[in-house]
């Protein structure tokens, strides 16, 4: 293997080279690429001919039974959500606490998260005996009155995987508009405003400038998300694990089992991070930003979720012996010893013993010893949800309905063809989006040399300023000068400033004097609409069905929190997104302010000053004695 | 509006398109009439159940049944509640009646196939002229061979044969009891089968008489064993055979001895109670003298059973107030099947059983079947100038060397309703009604007479076999005629109703004979008060020598094992083979469905080099089959045990091909053996044996459950035990989460006496016939896929010996845990406390499955396929489930809905048992009870409130299921 980039070299990458390393990994693809991308792309299409042939013939042409009526396809759908976990956890979990390394691997976590959930979400309709009415499962008025039963697990894992799909589609979006701005940019320079990449990313960026207003309102927002997106990776693998826990089959009734599959889905989903991040890194040439010290952030996590995940291996078989339940005590006995056994004696050794390995630095510093361990640990996990799965539902309560279960080709084909619809997404992605965070990673760059100061003045906020009108440019090639800039500009009492930055500059928005986004109050009245309308869906439908199931009474309220949870989180994002598109000025029909300059979204900043034909002179001045690389009039 | 606003033209041009698709396409969907009458019978009214009563016709038992009827199809066979032999209940076998009517494989053309030329299709009137000139010019040399036939069809077959001049008429049943019938000859001089009262028994003893399965008639034995199964006055079932059969499972005392050695057993009986008098008054004129004989070292080797047990049980079988002792096993031939049967009869005559256990007079009308030398005799002697006329019977199939026999004759008319292998070598086949379609009367003993009715219109272009032979003897110039009547009858059915008038007139002189008439034909038939039949007297043994076998056992080679033939209760004589219900029925014991098997003692297989699902040749001098090989201690050593019914070589697409067949192997038995005995060669191949249940080992779950006869008797015991019910009452606030909830008008509950319940296997078929459950095939039983609603699992106590039956259907529980994972509402609980399942709104996620403790939902894999016309005999009150939803037992929601109807329309309550499940309608040891647990008079309340025997499977899991089971009885043993 040839030399890796150290972390320092790293450290020491210029803005200017950042924005030319992710973006020349954009380039058009090569031969082989497109030929991978096609191979990918029919094995999709075969995975989809195998599922009509399979609703077209009914489901025995799957190795399922009775009692054995999940398998394979319910396990693929853990194994993805579980991949999904890493994205948010990344992004959400770890920028909530401003840990460093995860600017390097979190949009492409993020990504990963957005296909995973997607390929998951395909398995539910393919596992259904009836998928031509699969409607029946959403909440919607039918003419029959009749509504889904919101104390269903499967109804929760509806609600959770859609929300789970929402969130973590925007939030990934949400990331990418700064960088979209970028990539716009830059082939509206070398290509010119004409070329079909540069209209995609024009169309995408929704007119991002990175103006102190946008950035204001954007930070907070992503912050937001951020609170929101947490809890809910949390809650949609507990409520997975539900669908297990909640039943009352011996191996799945368990209530360790919503950590359990939270840690388990991040110990995946990690792994898969590693899977995919370390051919990426190579193959687009991004050893510059993403370093070692990255992949070694991962794996030293990885040991965390492995020995959460072998506590839980522990725990289940003296659970079933402490418990004193027969059934409980003979599954486990069973699983330990019976045919299910090789299978089961592989989940601690490849998901707990395994990534062990990682305690060793070498290990965490090799490439070839990561990507070997996650592959494993992505079999192992997978295997684990199977032997959770399938091997519970065969050795049930009563003995005579035992039952063993074996894949058929259908079954084995349509797993195939997720992976190759998962990967087709995955690569298209990398050569369409940036796949590292420029900003998150220029921003990191900065934030650790920077240090915070609190602004001794009592003036009045800045006013905005709209897209046309004279204006007095000033580009400066660091942050500092621009900063400098600016408290001179205020001094000077010029209230029409506006700053552009290709980083979030949280001093700027202090000496503008701004105050706090309003998106936070519309984040929490979607929050407080979502737990509402939650609440208010499962009830309404508990009232109107008015049916007796299980025993319970027609409202159950603690299973609607699950709902009403949901709601919160779901309403919350789409109302902090309308509140970032709406403060923002994003959207289809934004332009591009006439003093916005291409680098500002590269390496430079720039500050605009408002003012009048009499103000022209000082603010040049003003602009110029800050240490202005050049200072442009703008007249529009 | 745009969308609608089609010019003249357009819609001049759309309607002229459409009206040609429809005119010059073929209206196929509406081809089929849905109602097969334009003017309905004014007594049939639509999408309303009618009743016709006939008699089951699938066994000489002769049970009588109630034919379900709607819209001019027969639907589903049910017991006829008023027929002395069944008294409501049917078999498996009775219950797959509609199935054989609706056989796809029914033969539905009349063909002619001179030998070796293919087969032709020709007209009725063709083939009656061609037969009648045939027999006309032949001068006559006719032979007809029968199944059992009394009556109506016996008589004309009587005038048949003797109209062209001969005596040449045989009934040959493939089971003809004739060792019993020698031996009771041998034994008391009465050469018949008699009429066994097993009510008054409180203990049985069988010698390898499986008489709960197959066994002479087994549905009114099943129904009396039951009835001695009450813990207050509990009888005994004693079972001495090398084979744990369905019957041996429900014995109390099972004692495994080596085929033949059951005669020895009796005779050590016998001689402990001539020498502790423990005998009749009688039976000292001939008991010393037989004791004497008899060597009890000899009767311990051949039986292996300590001289003290059989000492104790013949004082339990002397002391009884009424015991009996029957013999087996069905479908033997041999010496010591013949001295079983002897045997057996003494120790009855001993006991002082004959008139109160065992009356002669009123022989069974399998005393009148033919044996198979007889058989053989008869087919022996015929040439090629004959016509052989084989009605309703399969001797090339069930008969040794039938094939060549069957061939001897010229011509061979074959009157049935399947191309069996007999059909496939006759000249003429004849397409005739099947019984459900026929005019008939079968009267299976004296003065029960049980009378047939078409139940629905033909479904073919059949004709009845009464009417085949009146027209052939008319077209060759001698027209029968019923003796005592003037003028020859046009129809069978004007023969029948001459023979039911001189009925009617000695019967009732006073009454009319319409009345007499429409009375039977309600009741199926009629029955005289027993009075009226004599006692016949038996003559007791005056040489005792007979009686004791020579050599106490067989040497056997290493290679070999006795051969132990066993009808199954499923297919018996195999004649139903065709049949998908039955061949999907798993069997009592092994739960092995749609096959045949060789079941051998792990130690002789060892011996053999045989190890599970090898193949295994069975050979002796009659021929060699091969089949799949069980180990299993069920069966002695040196046993190998194999069933009958299958291996057909013909019969239709079900049957053909599967399994082996081994009534091959029944030839002439080796002298003092009972099916002789057979070598076996291990063949290079692997057959595995499919079955739906993984294991009859409980792992100590508890699942089917004992008691001993203390505790079941005393109610202070068992009622301390609660169980929690699935009413308000059941509620308990220390465990249960949610306050109770009432139901307002019934709670529909279910009770299982498992003591009573012998596994025969008869509702989980009855719900097969009832709730339109289709029929997967082997691969995919084998794949977990089976749709039994009901099944009957055998499971074993601790000791192996012992199985106990536990029928499992939907629990319909009060806290189910299927409802509450359904995302949809397709699982709820309706107000009457049943999980009902509502198909269209199911989209198949399984999880109501996965979350049932006792897996009784069941999914459907695929649309199931009903070859016509078996589609016709689909329940219209069921809905026909797609592929992809999940179904399931709802007590046969479709019944309660019809008697709570009618019951609103007469403005009155449901009465208590008005409602009948499927299952429980069928049952024929009265195992199951339905009833309303709201209504406190209702017996299920009682059984489910009080009985000292009750319990709920995995009660633990506090499911409060409505299904309640009672334990059965474990009786110490005699010792």
């Amino acid at each position: 293997m040839e030399k890796e980039s150290t972390s320092s070299a790293a450290a020491e990458i210029t803005f200017g080279e950042i924005s030319d390393v992710i973006l020349t990994a954009l380039k058009p693809p090569r031969l082989l690429y497109r030929i991978l991308v096609t191979v990918l792309g029919l094995g999709g299409i075969a995975a989809l001919w195998l599922w009509v042939y399979q609703v077209r013939m009914g489901m025995w042409v799957t190795g399922l039974s009775i009692p054995v009526g999940w398998a394979t396809y319910i396990t693929n759908f853990v194994f993805w959500v579980g991949i999904g976990h890493a994205g948010t956890l990344v992004s959400a979990i770890l920028h909530l606490v401003r840990s460093r390394w995860r600017t390097a691997v979190a949009r492409s976590a993020e990504a990963m998260t957005v296909f995973a959930v997607m390929t998951a979400g395909l398995f539910p309709l393919v596992h259904l005996g009836r998928v031509w009415v699969c409607y029946y499962i959403f909440p919607y008025p039918s003419e029959r009155q009749l509504w889904p039963n919101f104390i269903s697990p499967l109804v929760w894992d509806v609600c959770a995987i859609s929300t789970y799909l929402t969130v973590s589609t925007i939030f990934w979006y949400i990331g990418l508009i700064p960088d979209l701005a970028a990539a716009r940019d830059r082939w509206t320079q070398t290509e010119g405003p004409d070329h079909p990449r540069s209209r995609f990313y024009r169309r995408l960026a929704l007119g991002w400038s990175g103006s102190g207003n946008q950035w204001r309102h954007y930070g907070r927002g992503y912050l937001f998300f951020a609170a929101l997106a947490t809890p809910l990776v949390i809650s949609v693998h507990s409520v997975v694990s539900w669908d297990f826990a909640m039943a009352q089959l011996p191996g799945w009734h368990s209530t360790i089992f919503p950590p359990y599959f939270v840690a388990g889905a991040i110990h995946s989903g990690l792994a898969m991070v590693l899977t995919l991040l370390i051919p990426m890194r190579r193959l687009l040439g991004l050893e510059r930003v993403i370093a070692k010290e990255h992949f070694d952030a991962v794996a030293q996590t990885m040991i965390v979720t492995a020995l959460i995940v072998g506590y839980a291996y522990a725990v289940e078989p003296f659970i079933s012996w402490y418990c004193g339940d027969l059934h409980e005590r003979q599954f486990a006995f069973w699983r330990a010893t019976g045919g299910i056994a090789p299978l089961f004696w592989a989940l601690p050794t490849l998901n707990t013993l395994v990534p062990l390995v990682f305690l060793y630095r070498p290990a965490r510093r090799s490439l070839v010893c990561l990507f070997g361990v996650s592959l494993l640990v992505n079999v192992g996990m997978w295997l684990e949800r199977m032997v959770i799965i399938a091997g519970s539902l065969a050795h049930d309560f009563l003995p005579h309905n035992w039952f063993h279960y074996c894949p058929t080709w259908v079954e084995i084909g349509i797993t195939l063809g997720s992976f190759s619809f998962f990967l087709f997404w995955f690569f298209g992605f990398t050569k369409l989006a940036p796949t590292v965070s420029i900003s998150d990673v220029k921003e990191d760059r900065t934030e650790g040399s920077r240090r915070y100061f609190e602004l001794e003045t009592n003036a009045a906020p800045t006013a905005e300023i709209g897209g046309t009108g004279l204006r007095v440019v000033g580009v400066f090639g660091h942050s500092e000068r621009l900063l400098d800039a600016l408290r001179k500009a205020r001094a000077a009492a010029f209230e029409r400033l506006e700053t552009y930055s290709p980083v979030r500059l949280r001093e700027a928005e202090q000496i503008m004097g701004r105050g706090p986004s309003p998106v936070r109050f519309w984040t929490l009245t979607g929050a407080v609409c979502g737990v509402t309308a939650g609440f208010g869906l499962a009830l309404y439908a508990a009232l109107v069905n008015s049916l007796i199931v299980g025993a319970k009474h027609p409202v159950s309220i603690i299973p609607y929190c699950i709902v009403g949870f949901e709601g919160t989180i779901l309403l919350g994002s789409l109302a902090n997104l309308m509140a970032i598109l709406h403060y923002a000025r994003l959207g289809g029909r934004s332009k591009l302010a006439s003093a916005y300059d291409q680098r500002f979204s590269r390496d430079k900043y720039g500050l605009v000053i408002a003012c009048g034909e009499r103000e022209i002179e000082s603010a040049r001045s003003l602009l110029e004695s800050a240490g202005s690389e050049e200072v442009h009039v703008v007249r529009s | 509006m745009s969308a609608y606003n089609i010019s003249r033209r357009t819609f001049l041009k759309n309607t002229a398109g459409t009206g040609a698709v429809l005119a010059l396409t073929p209206a196929k969907k509406f081809a089929d009439k849905l109602i097969p009458y334009i003017h309905p019978p004014p007594e049939t009214r639509p999408g309303v159940w009618s009743l016709f009563s006939t008699v089951c016709r699938e066994c000489p038992a002769g049970c009588g049944m109630q034919i379900r009827h709607m819209d001019g199809r027969a639907i589903k066979a049910e017991g006829h509640p008023d027929h002395p032999v069944n008294r409501g209940a049917l078999c498996a076998r009775g219950q797959s009646s509609v199935q054989g009517l609706y056989d796809p494989d029914r033969l539905s053309q009349v063909s002619d196939r001179a030998r070796g030329a293919e087969s032709r299709r020709v007209d009725w009137a063709g083939a009656l002229s061609r037969i009648g000139a045939q027999l006309r010019d032949s001068g006559g040399r006719v032979a007809i061979l029968s199944d059992l036939q009394t009556g109506a069809l016996a008589e004309t077959m009587i005038q048949f044969v003797r109209a062209f001049g001969s005596e040449r008429l045989l009934s040959y049943e493939p089971f003809n009891y004739e060792a019993l019938k020698a031996g009771h000859e041998k034994a008391v001089g009465l050469p018949l089968i008699p009429a066994y009262r097993l009510e008054g028994c409180d203990v049985i003893l069988s010698l390898s008489a499986d008489f709960l399965e197959t066994w002479i008639s087994p549905v009114e034995y099943t129904r009396a064993f039951a009835g001695s199964r009450s813990p207050a006055d509990r009888g005994r079932l004693i079972y001495a055979g090398p084979r744990l059969s369905m019957t041996a499972a429900n014995a109390d005392d099972f004692i495994q001895v080596p085929p033949g050695a059951e005669r020895w057993l009796a005779l050590g009986m016998l001689k402990a109670m001539a020498e502790r008098n423990w005998h009749s008054a009688d039976a000292a004129a001939w008991l010393p003298a037989l004791a004497g004989a008899v060597d009890m070292r000899a009767v311990e080797t051949a039986t292996g059973v300590p001289a003290s047990r059989i000492e104790a049980l013949a004082r339990v079988f002397a002391e009884a107030k009424g015991s009996v002792a029957l013999a087996g096993p069905t479908g033997a031939t041999g010496e010591a099947a013949v001295e079983t049967a002897a045997s057996a009869m003494l120790l009855n005559l001993a006991a002082g059983r004959i008139g109160q256990t065992v009356d002669f007079s009123r022989p069974h009308a399998l005393s009148r079947c033919a044996s198979k030398d007889e058989t053989i005799r008869f087919l022996s002697d015929l040439t090629d100038k004959d016509v052989l006329i084989v009605h309703g019977t399969n001797p090339a199939y069930s008969l040794p060397g039938g094939l060549d026999l069957v061939r001897r004759a010229g011509t061979v008319v074959y009157l049935g309703t399947m191309m069996d292998e007999t059909a496939e070598l006759a000249t003429w086949c004849l397409p005739v009604d099947s019984p459900l379609e026929s005019w008939g009367d079968y009267e299976p003993c004296d003065g029960t007479c049980g009378l047939m009715q078409p139940v629905m219109a033909r479904l073919y272009d059949t004709r009845h076999a009464g009417d085949v032979l009146l027209e052939i003897a008319r077209r060759a110039g001698r027209p029968l005629m019923r003796e005592g009547t003037a003028t020859p009858p046009a129809r069978f059915e004007e023969w029948l109703r001459a023979r039911w008038t001189e009925r009617a007139r000695k019967a009732a002189p006073g009454q009319s004979f319409d009345e007499c008439w429409t009375e039977s034909l309600r009741q199926g038939g009629s029955w005289e008060p027993r009075a009226d039949i004599a006692p016949v007297k038996p003559a007791p043994p005056a040489n005792p020598q007979p009686f004791v076998p020579k050599a106490a056992a067989l040497p056997m080679p290493k290679d070999s094992a006795a051969l132990w033939a066993w009808p199954s209760v499923m297919l018996a004589d195999g004649r139903s083979a065709n049949r998908g219900w039955l061949q999907e029925a798993p069997d009592p014991t092994s739960t092995i469905v749609w096959d045949a098997w060789v079941d051998l003692h792990p130690d002789t297989a060892r011996q053999i080099g045989l190890a599970p699902g090898d193949v295994a040749e069975l050979e002796n001098e009659s021929g060699r089959i091969q089949a799949s090989v069980r180990l299993t201690d069920d069966v002695g050593v040196h046993v190998a045990a194999v069933s009958f019914g299958q291996g057909h070589t013909a019969l239709g697409r079900n049957a053909r091909g599967r399994g082996a067949n081994a009534f091959a192997l029944l030839g002439k038995p080796a002298a003092g053996s009972v099916f002789g005995v057979v070598r076996i060669r291990k063949i290079n191949r692997q057959a595995e044996l499919v079955s739906p249940c993984a294991t009859q080992d409980q792992h100590h779950r508890d699942i089917v459950q004992w008691t001993d006869l203390a505790a079941a008797g005393d109610a202070r015991q068992g009622g301390a035990e609660r169980v929690s019910l699935p009413l308000p009452e059941g509620y308990d606030p220390k465990r249960d989460l949610y306050s109770p909830h009432a139901y307002p008008k019934h709670r529909w509950a279910m009770s299982i006496d498992l003591d009573r319940c012998t596994g025969c296997g008869a509702c989980a078929v009855a719900c097969y016939a009832e709730n339109n459950l289709p029929v997967v095939g082997r691969e995919q039983v084998n794949k977990g896929r089976e749709m039994a609603w009901m099944r009957v699992i055998p499971y074993r106590a601790d000791d192996s010996r012992r199985l106990g039956f536990i029928p499992l259907l939907c629990q319909q529980c009060d806290a189910a845990p299927c409802e509450p994972v359904c995302p949809v509402f397709a699982s709820v609980h309706n107000d009457e406390g049943l999980n009902a399942q509502v198909y269209n709104r199911c989209i198949g996620t399984r999880y109501c499955s996965h979350n049932c403790p006792y897996k009784v939902r069941r999914f459907n894999w695929m649309d199931a396929e009903w070859a016509p016309p078996l589609d016709r005999q689909l329940n219209p009150d069921v809905t026909a489930r797609s592929r992809g939803v999940m179904e399931k037992c709802t007590f046969c929601i479709q019944r309660i809905r019809e008697i709570e109807h009618n019951a609103q329309r007469e403005n009155r309550a449901i009465r208590d048992g008005e409602i009948k499940p499927a299952c429980v309608q069928t049952c024929p040891a009265n195992a199951l009870v339905f009833g309303d647990l709201l209504d406190p008079q209702a017996r299920i309340s009682a059984l489910t409130r009080r009985d000292p025997r009750r319990y709920h499977v995995l009660e633990e899991l506090n499911t409060k299921p409505a299904v309640v089971y009672l334990r059965r009885v474990k009786m110490d043993e005699i010792a």
